[in-house]
């Protein structure tokens, strides 16, 4: 049965253009956008107003993907959901990185943004548009050639086909060129789908096998020269003064530049780049530069400081009384300051002149860099065009321009096109951070062990006003402060707004009160955002409670589900997961010396449930033997993908759990680099074993939701295997090893 | 001047001698599928093969490899089909991807000295960063690779 699609503001935007007989172009254009008469023979030229699909004569179908690749799979999972509704054929796929235009916005984000692991839920529904209508276009065509009637007609794998004839989309696009697209297209169900749901080869990673793919690090140019940049090692500290001559010298370098502080936005610290024809000559020469940097309001910081601060907040908010309860639990959790450290230094390239300003970058944020780069150059919007490359990894920390707006100014300094590279020092030093957060809970037990009443409170370092107000301007004027205090309640991220309660359990009196203070360390997103620290909090909370009611941990989240379920709640996927995590992971039975702990969570409109099966020695040495994984996120575009992501932000929780964290002294961060921000390796690795639940609902999202329950599942192990409770990460503050 | 053999090429090139290798193969001989992660020898990404040994070039002063053999991943095979480049598609290693050249090149030079490492060799020996959480996939494409060497 197909599905009929009606009303949809994008199709009314859906036009179709022939171009001098190079092919038929989709697009979702407003007005007048697509040329009818160009003499651009390729394609290349049409991305950059904003067409989409491009389909040869030779039956080469390219996409323009709008979301950022960074290891997640958004570019094979969304050219995927096009070839399906296409029925293209998939090995004449060819997947692009769009250029800078709102065509290729996100609708979760009002924007080009790569993040909220939502490029499969933002572009699930426009990118099935687009594949269905071009393949009307076709049969429409096919239709003409043949007459006969439309309805006559099949399609298959990059043909259209009438009983024993076939003609190949190729053969078909200078007729369907002709056509208006069709207002109107049918989407297939779940059980049409022939390559959505299958296990498809990731298309980037052949190039990926043998250097050939081109990250932001590697965009190479005629004349282009090599940047790096040194900055104020005190966090808002000023350059007072800096002696160039000895860096002048060095054989290669051009120029000495300094950058100011607050260059966009207020974090923004003052520095020095050094311009030069090789980054390790530019290296050196930033070592030779006499720099004098004055202190400012931070002289005196430590991460201390903040978490004091963090502490007095939460002393000022309201308790609850549960003297009139027998068993009550009051507990505090806490989690530090991270950096997303992606294996990518920062960097871009961009080369500014009177009336223009290219960029390539390794971006997550095409909108924000386009309006920052606008603020810096004063440049018309049309004047600035935006490339994406590979991204080496982002996590969050690529949704930030801070480095592309250094790369910008400098270009526009010197008149040259630039290559700006940052030192994994430098990196580590100019991040925004995981901001540091801490938690108290207050909850009394029933009779029956079952919470009664449920209080936390919630003190963090807000960074989403800022953000969201680079991302969407106009935000200022909406009253965003409910929303991200809410947010950060539900532990969902900015975008998220639609009330997605991370914590499912069935709770009479469910209180929430999150509070945040202006930080004077820079903060940002990260891999799971509010989640990667609500998720530990919350799911070792409800661990504390099942132990306190003398539960079986697992059993009772489950009892509490099903409690929820009673009174209403939609809690049948939660409780499916969990309920086949329980029997995945043999819970109960670990092998002889292990013990299991569990974590569960709603993120990102998906349900991810781990049980980690561990041992821990008298030196508190712990083996991560193994992670039971269960998600279900509905509709999994790509199931081996998913279970990229689920592997991927096990190892990635691990590295918090037992390493990583971002500390302060006199207004300086501490950590240089990955020898003192330690990640973990190969040996750390444990056996992951992921099943992605069968669904026909949307899909929610990958990338992220497997984060939260991670530290809970490994700490709630340790606590089964020890009694000792670790409420703070990372854990090696405890004494414990991995 | 100083000379040296990238990918069975004799380059000659004219740097400042304490010049890493890492430099020197991506901006002078254009080979820029070794990166740039760390700079401190830490995380692999840029590590090659010298004289068909694993080495961290980031740390490596072009100096010390004069007259030797430098092998990067372009060079590796001749079109792409080692079979570690051939397990890591059918495993489906790389995410973002940015590590795998090093991490390729790292695991190239344990089968070449050991041709049928176990899981506890391949933990020890394999120290690269990977921020996506390739481990596992990294894992069994070593595995598969070490199978297909040893079949011939």
């Amino acid at each position: 049965m197909k599905i009929k699609i009606e009303n949809l503001s994008r199709r009314d935007f859906l036009k179709s253009s022939m171009v001098a007989g190079t092919g038929l172009i989709v697009g979702c254009s407003g007005s007048n956008l697509l040329p009818l008469s160009s003499e651009s023979n390729e394609a290349t030229d049409l991305k950059e107003i904003g067409a989409w699909l491009h389909i040869s004569q030779e039956g080469v179908i390219t996409y323009q993907v709008p979301s950022s690749e960074m290891g997640q799979g958004a570019m094979t999972g969304l050219t995927m959901v096009v070839a399906e509704e296409l029925d293209a054929d998939w090995t004449r796929m060819k997947a692009e990185f769009a250029p800078l235009n709102s065509e290729f916005n996100n609708p979760l984000w009002f924007g080009q943004l790569t993040g909220g692991s939502g490029s499969i839920m933002g572009f699930w529904e426009p990118m099935r548009e687009l594949g269905a209508t071009a393949r009307a276009m076709l049969v429409k065509a096919a239709a003409m050639t043949w007459q006969v009637d439309e309805s006559a007609l099949t399609t298959s794998e990059g043909y259209v086909i009438n009983g024993t004839q076939r003609l190949a989309y190729g053969d078909l696009v200078g007729v369907a060129s002709t056509l208006n697209a069709p207002r109107k297209v049918s989407l297939k169900t779940p059980d049409e789908f022939k390559i959505i749901g299958k296990p498809m080869d990731r298309l980037d990673i052949p190039e990926k096998t043998n250097g050939k793919a081109v990250f932001g690090i590697d965009v190479t140019m005629p004349n282009l020269r090599i940047a790096t940049a040194i900055f104020s090692p005190e966090i808002g500290g000023e350059l007072e003064s800096f002696d160039a001559t000895e860096a002048l010298k060095i054989k290669g370098v051009s120029h000495v530049i300094e950058i100011p502080g607050t260059l966009v936005d207020e974090y923004q610290p003052a520095g020095i780049a050094v311009v030069a024809d090789s980054y390790y000559t530019a290296l050196k020469a930033t070592r030779a530069i006499n720099a004098k940097w004055k202190s400012g309001p931070n002289a005196e910081l430590s991460t201390e400081d903040i978490r004091a601060s963090l502490i007095s907040e939460l002393d000022g908010m309201k308790k609850p009384d549960l003297a009139k309860y027998d068993n009550t639990v009051e507990v505090q959790y806490e989690v530090p300051f991270l950096s997303q450290s992606p294996l990518e230094p920062m960097n871009a390239t961009a080369y500014v002149t009177a009336n223009s300003c290219e960029i390539w970058a390794p971006t997550q944020a095409q909108t924000i860099t386009w309006r920052r780069a606008r603020k810096i150059t004063g440049l018309d919007k049309d004047q600035i065009k935006l490339h994406t490359t590979y991204l080496g990894g982002g996590f969050g920390r690529r949704l930030e321009s801070d480095y592309v707006d250094v790369a910008v100014y400098v270009s526009q300094q010197t008149g040259l096109p630039i290559k700006l590279i940052w030192s994994r020092e430098q990196d580590m030093k100019n991040g925004y951070f995981r901001p540091s957060s801490i938690a108290r809970f207050q909850f009394a037990l029933g009779d029956d062990g079952n919470p009664v009443e449920w209080n936390s409170q919630l003190v963090v370092p807000d960074f989403l006003g800022r953000f969201i107000g680079d991302m969407l301007p106009i935000s200022r004027f909406l009253p965003l402060g409910g929303i991200i205090r809410g947010s950060h309640a539900l532990g969902v991220s900015a975008g998220d707004v639609e009330k997605e309660a991370s914590f499912p359990y069935a709770l009479e009196e469910f209180n929430a009160k999150v509070k945040t203070i202006r930080s004077p360390v820079p903060t940002g997103n990260y891999r799971a955002v509010a989640h990667s620290y609500t998720g530990f909090f919350a799911e070792s909370a409800v661990d504390e409670a099942a132990h306190a009611a003398g539960k079986n941990p697992a059993e009772y989240r489950t009892q509490l589900l099903k409690l929820a379920k009673a009174n209403g709640e939609k809690t049948d996927r939660p409780l499916n997961v969990l309920e086949l995590v329980m029997k995945r992971s043999n819970w109960g039975s670990p092998e002889a010396g292990r013990f299991q702990g569990i974590g569960l969570s709603h993120a990102n409109a998906s349900f991810v449930a781990h049980v980690a099966e561990i041992s821990v020695d008298s030196n508190k040495k712990v083996t991560v033997h193994k992670i039971t994984s269960v998600i279900d996120c509905g509709i999994a575009v790509n199931p081996d993908l998913v279970r990229t992501q689920v592997e991927g932000s096990v190892f990635w929780s691990m590295c918090d759990v037992f390493k990583q964290e971002i500390t302060i002294s006199n207004g300086q961060v501490n950590q240089n680099n990955f020898y003192d921000y330690q990640t973990l390796t190969t040996q750390h690795m444990p056996e992951v074993d992921v099943y992605v639940v069968p669904s026909t609902e949307a899909p929610g999202g990958a990338g992220e939701p497997p984060i939260p329950p991670v530290a809970p599942a490994i700490t709630n192990a340790i606590f089964a295997a020890t009694g000792e409770r670790l409420r703070k990460l990372p854990i090696s503050q405890f004494g414990y090893t991995i | 001047m100083i000379t040296l053999e990238v990918n069975n090429q004799v380059i000659e090139i004219d740097v400042e001698p304490d010049t890493p290798l890492l430099w020197v193969i991506r901006e002078k001989a254009g080979l820029q599928g070794t990166k740039f992660g760390c700079g401190a020898g830490v995380c692999g990404a840029c590590t090659v093969h010298v004289d068909g040994l694993a080495t961290r070039s980031c740390i490596t002063p072009v100096i010390t490899v004069e007259g030797k053999s430098v092998t990067t991943i372009e060079g590796l095979s001749p079109n792409g089909d080692h079979p570690l480049q051939k397990a890591w598609r059918e495993e489906q290693v790389p995410q973002c991807g940015y590590c795998q050249s090093g991490q390729i090149m790292a695991a190239a030079s344990l089968l070449n000295q050991n041709p049928n490492p176990s899981d506890e060799e391949i933990n020890q020996s394999m120290t690269n960063i990977c921020r996506c959480g390739t481990h596992q996939r990294i894992r069994n494409g070593i595995k598969k690779a070490s199978e297909e060497i040893r079949k011939g």
